[in-house]
């Protein structure tokens, strides 16, 4: 009785659902096995911490009140107060840290493997906007909590881009709304962070894994593949799953035995507290304002260091389009050079950053 | 100021999301055996 239940069930969803068709969809992408396929579970882990940040997020906002005279209190209910606020504001501190982590491992892998070359150059695009997005999501978010140190470091960073000429002064204007980091920053962060950024984010990554499931994954040039290849569907995304289920430990394990703290209340008539620093992921930035002198060949050194970042994002963005070699399905051997100074120069930049 | 609750209740929750954690992966990894001797063979 029950079986011819379920048989009806399904057969009443499968004509009006192509569940089938869906599932074929799924099933007819095949992900490679070779010696570099562990790098391969990097991008699905990035989609999970960012799930997290959803879910996470939501239940957040449920509490948090976006006014410069209540978000501090509003964040201290949640933690104090709120069942299980702690771990779901602790859940979502971390799962942003473990996001762009994620992201920086799988794109430096896509980009030292070369999947970037023709046919997925639109894919590394998206990807590129996607890192812009998951920065500005670090960037809108840090304020919300508006404690000392989330707002002094939004005074630092809104400020970054002002030497940038014409567009400078008016995009600090932008972000800020007023001369000053008060109500409408708040306002605007909190836009930002909770309705532009996720709705554009979606787009982008909707974008990105349909461009995946049509192109299928990309194997190195020269890389012999080992073993026959896995349906994405379901073999691989049980695979993915269990790799979700270890970044879901290690997320756990980071917000109940370190959960993130809140300072004192932001007080705006305060001078900046000494050792303000931005969240690591904005580190390579700020070291090298520091290192870079104030003033280079008679030009704003401020200036030089944006303008080069600029360039550089502009540079990394077009690299499928650099890389003519990979197009062409040979290798590349300047460009995985160029990816590990990259990769060399942030990593020092971290670390110098952190410990100075 | 924050009041985070104690360290031994933490790890209770701790303890909790690890067990669930895993008994998902147990699961997850039974399904993907199945999976695997279905389409690729063992």
């Amino acid at each position: 009785m029950s079986i011819l239940r379920t048989a009806r069930l399904k057969k009443w969803i499968d004509e009006r659902v192509p569940l089938e068709d869906i599932r074929a969809f799924l099933s007819s992408k095949e992900v490679p096995r070779h010696r570099h396929s562990f790098w391969y579970y990097f991008g699905g882990m990035t989609l999970f911490f960012f799930a997290v940040q959803l879910v996470t997020g939501i239940l957040l906002s449920l509490y948090y009140q976006p006014a410069s005279e209540h978000a501090y209190e509003s964040v201290r209910h949640i933690v104090n107060e709120i069942p299980q606020g702690w771990l779901i504001r602790s859940l979502h501190a971390w799962s942003a840290h473990l996001m762009v982590l994620m992201l920086l491992i799988h794109m430096f892998s896509v980009f030292l493997m070369k999947a970037y070359r023709k046919p997925r150059e639109m894919m590394w695009l998206s990807g590129v906007v996607l890192l812009l997005l998951v920065l500005g999501f670090g960037f809108t978010g840090y304020l919300l909590p508006w404690d000392t140190k989330s707002y002094f470091a939004t005074l630092i960073g809104s400020e970054v881009p002002k030497s940038l000429p014409l567009l400078g002064s008016w995009g600090v204007s932008l972000i800020k709304g007023a001369d000053y980091i008060g109500e409408e920053t708040l306002i605007r962060m909190y836009s930002l962070h909770v309705i532009i950024l996720p709705l554009t984010a979606v787009l982008f990554i909707t974008f990105h894994l349909l461009h995946n499931q049509y192109s299928g994954v990309s194997v190195p040039v020269g890389t012999a593949e080992t073993k026959p290849a896995v349906p994405f569907f379901p073999n691989f995304a049980y695979r993915d799953m269990l790799a979700w289920l270890a970044g879901f430990a290690v997320l756990i394990a980071l917000a109940t035995i370190v959960p993130r703290d809140l300072g004192e209340k932001a007080d705006p008539m305060a001078s900046a507290p000494a050792g303000i620093k931005p969240e690591w992921y904005f580190l390579p930035l700020y070291q090298t304002l520091r290192i870079v002198p104030s003033n280079l060949f008679a030009v704003n050194g401020e200036l030089i260091v944006n303008g080069a970042v600029g360039i550089l994002i502009a540079l990394w963005a077009l690299i499928p389009f650099i890389d003519r070699k990979s197009a062409k399905g040979l290798k590349s051997p300047i460009f995985t050079a160029i990816g590990i100074c990259i990769i060399l120069y942030l990593a020092g930049t971290i670390l110098a950053g952190y410990f100075t | 100021m924050l009041t985070f609750p104690a360290i031994q209740d933490r790890l209770i929750v701790l303890a909790s999301g690890l067990i669930m954690a895993a008994g998902l992966a147990y699961i997850v990894n039974r399904m993907r055996v199945r999976s695997d001797e279905r389409r690729l063979g063992g």
